[in-house]
């Protein structure tokens, strides 16, 4: 692949991938890796885009993987910290984290795939169909999984006023 | 509005800045380097593997005890074994 191919790739949707990434992670260095990671799954794969769908799309859904990937590490990473913290092996230390902190809470008590349905639909607002399609689950998964990520996060609203 | 519209209205607002230029300049050089540990892996995988196989797969020794035994100059070669046979 020509490094050119990549330069325009790179400029055409780096704002969008950005746009994603950013809502998945509280740390700017977080964000920053988990952007990077998805243009080096670009970089590396682009020989063998074979143009099923658009090369947007395609790049939409690494990032959408890359990001739920992102999200399952962190759960096992904080799961673990929660143990060696409760076995007082370690301090908990948090990173520094982007914005006002509190705006994530709610979302951080959603799983991966509730997140990213969430996100998908409400913020971004893709049709529940194309997110079926984008990650590969049946539209009753979507729904129900959207269903109940809003009521997670009305109910945290409704708790931190 | 309701609370979780509002909520959603400035989760969309909030994304935080990013230099773009040099996010591009790490990803190339990463892309780049990408191979190296790859190859050396790879090399090192392969030499192991070689080391491996050669001490694991050595032909191994004529098994006959007499045959083991017998020096160079006492082993008999075919024609003798066949004047023998047909003496």
């Amino acid at each position: 692949m020509r490094e050119a191919d990549f330069s325009k790739i790179y400029r055409d949707n780096k704002e969008m991938v950005w746009g994603l990434v950013s809502k998945y992670s509280l740390s700017q260095q977080d964000r920053e890796d988990l952007f990077q990671e998805v243009f080096l799954k670009v970089h590396r794969a682009l020989g063998k885009f074979r143009g099923g769908s658009s090369l947007e799309t395609w790049i939409y859904r690494i990032a959408v993987n890359t990001a739920i990937n992102h999200l399952k590490k962190r759960k096992r990473r904080e799961s673990f910290r929660e143990l060696l913290n409760h076995l007082r092996l370690v301090e908990t230390v948090e990173g520094p984290e982007v914005g006002d902190a509190l705006i994530w809470k709610p979302l951080e008590k959603l799983n991966p795939l509730q997140r990213t349905v969430l996100l998908l639909s409400d913020v971004e607002e893709k049709k529940m169909e194309d997110i079926a399609s984008l990650l590969k689950i049946p539209l009753g998964t979507v729904k129900s999984n959207l269903h109940r990520a809003r009521e997670i996060v009305k109910k945290e609203l409704e708790k931190n006023g | 509005m309701d609370k979780y519209q509002v909520y959603i209205d400035r989760i969309k607002r909030e994304s935080g800045s990013v230099d773009f230029d040099q996010m591009y300049d790490r990803i190339t050089r990463r892309g780049k380097n990408i191979f190296i540990p790859a190859v050396a892996t790879l090399t090192a995988a392969a030499v192991a593997a070689f080391v491996v196989s050669f001490y694991l797969f050595q032909p191994a020794a004529y098994d006959d005890p007499i045959l083991n035994y017998m020096s160079e100059a006492e082993s008999i070669n075919g024609s003798q074994l066949i004047s023998y046979v047909f003496q």
